[in-house]
């Protein structure tokens, strides 16, 4: 019984150590793919972008604050 | 008792897995080192004069906000104390070369598209500005700053260079 739950602790270890999940920071000269367009809501079609923002101010009653600064560069 | 592979072999896993979650933190330039000899050379600044490297991309609004502040200040020295040299983080050439030309960079641009000259003053933030004198650091702005020529000239009175 204690083997068994050692190999599945050893198992758990295993998939953990070798799992995708990456734990290294993205630099700051490394962010050009996350200021592209094809990352912002709706991708490079602003349409999409207003469109969304048209259903929010119908259903809201209100508008703006769906803006973010900056290029994505952590500089703002 | 004898040890059994199971007792061990958990406990360095354990190890490697704190190792793996540790962030790796890239050491960033710092006021007051010494570039290294490679990077002199890329560099190429003339001596006698305050090197100001200047690090943008395309992608960095800010730093497309500060070039046109950075030319200005460049035009101003009249009797060039400072040599501005821009570093171009781009990864992609084109799109590189097409922003230098859309601002119509007029002062000497690296292309670093390895990224490998960034790499060794590793910014926390972009845009990213250094002063260097005889390959020494001297000061630095990380981040958007508004009206770098300013704060340029400014910082180079502080240094003793008179513009």
């Amino acid at each position: 019984m204690k083997q068994l739950m050692k190999k599945k602790l050893l198992l758990i270890i295993c998939c953990c150590a070798c799992s995708a999940c990456s734990t290294v920071p993205v630099k700051s000269w490394q962010k050009g793919t996350l200021a592209s367009e094809t990352m912002r809501f709706g991708g490079p079609n602003s349409m999409i972008k207003k469109f969304d923002e048209h259903i929010y101010t119908s259903k809201e009653s209100s508008k703006g604050g769906g803006g973010v600064s900056g290029g994505g560069c952590g500089c703002n | 008792m004898k040890p059994s592979i199971f007792n061990v072999v958990p406990s360095a896993m354990f190890l490697v897995l704190l190792f793996l979650l540790t962030p790796k933190l890239a050491s960033s330039a710092e006021v007051g080192d010494t570039i290294s000899e490679h990077l002199q050379k890329q560099l190429n600044i003339p001596k006698g004069q305050v090197g100001v490297v200047d690090f943008f991309a395309s992608w960095c609004l800010s730093c497309a906000k500060e070039i046109p502040d950075i030319k200005k200040m460049i035009k101003q020295d009249s009797q060039q104390k400072m040599y501005v040299v821009g570093i171009d983080v781009d990864e992609n050439l084109d799109e590189g070369i097409a922003f230098q030309k859309e601002l119509s960079i007029d002062f000497p641009v690296i292309n670093d598209v390895n990224q490998t000259i960034i790499s060794e003053f590793a910014p926390i933030a972009m845009p990213a500005l250094y002063y260097i004198i005889d390959n020494k650091i001297v000061g630095k702005h990380i981040g958007a700053v508004p009206n770098i020529d300013e704060k340029i000239k400014n910082d180079l009175q502080q240094l003793g260079v008179k513009t």
